[in-house]
């Protein structure tokens, strides 16, 4: 928060620099997981960050700094996404059956995964799915905020992250038959 | 603290720094639109002072000074 007060009070070059130095690793690797493209995450990465600054005096303090730039992040890249391929869809839920039936999945089965598994089984699920896993089991955001942040309800986002953990576990199971 | 599987591919592989050339746009985007809220902050009060001494009330100051800002209201293509 010090470094936000020292930016807005005094529009300081070396709190500019600290603040993008901090965060820009942390948003350029979760634009570039989630568009896949190198160009586009680094066009995304500068929209995110001038929208950042521009918008900085609005930042309440409700929440903490890295939940609200990760949010602004992830509705970006959702954005150029749903930009990109309007003929596809991004979350499970929009690809399923309503009515079919979910499976709970343990956390654990995620969370312990080793991560070049776990980046080969998000590589394989449809973006807003993992979106999702990443808000809640990286970003460790809580359901409200990931609510709040994607303009959706509680429980839409509940349904939507246990059909993701579903979904992420299918392929997991697909991928590494030996280990299921 | 032990770190979660996506905590490890966050360190491992996904964070990284953006080529240098995003930090300079922003920087000079961040610049050029701090320059923009001082020139309005600064000149705005004073232009709307002069509106209000040119036409006399601040009722008619304000349409001077939309027709002044708005490109749409530019009468001089009509005459």
């Amino acid at each position: 928060m010090e470094l936000i007060r020292c930016y807005l009070d005094r529009r300081r070059p070396d709190c500019f620099s600290k603040l993008y130095d901090r965060y820009a690793p942390k948003v350029f690797g979760k634009c570039l997981a989630l568009l896949k493209d190198r160009a586009e995450a680094e066009d995304a990465t500068q929209e995110i960050f001038v929208k950042i600054f521009s918008k900085l005096a609005t930042f309440d303090e409700r929440s903490k700094f890295s939940t609200w730039l990760y949010s602004i992040t992830y509705n970006l890249c959702i954005d150029r996404l749903r930009k990109r391929k309007k003929e596809r869809e991004l979350f499970s839920d929009e690809l399923e059956q309503a009515g079919e039936k979910i499976d709970e999945v343990d956390d654990r089965e995620l969370l312990e995964m080793e991560f070049e598994r776990l980046k080969e089984v998000l590589e394989r699920i449809p973006e807003g799915d993992k979106m999702l896993l990443l808000m809640k089991y990286l970003d460790g955001m809580q359901i409200k905020e990931i609510a709040l942040s994607l303009g959706k309800t509680e429980s839409a986002i509940k349904m939507r992250i246990k059909r993701a953990k579903l979904k992420a576990r299918r392929v997991y199971d697909r991928l590494f038959p030996a280990q299921a | 603290m032990v770190k979660n599987s996506f905590e490890k591919w966050m360190e491992q592989e996904m964070e990284q720094m953006p080529p240098p050339h995003v930090k300079e746009k922003v920087s000079r985007t961040v610049l050029l639109m701090d320059f923009i809220a001082q020139v309005i902050d600064l000149y705005l009060p004073r232009a709307l002072d002069t509106f209000v001494a040119l036409s006399g009330t601040e009722e008619e100051a304000d349409t001077l000074q939309q027709k002044n800002t708005d490109p749409h209201t530019d009468e001089t293509k009509h005459s």
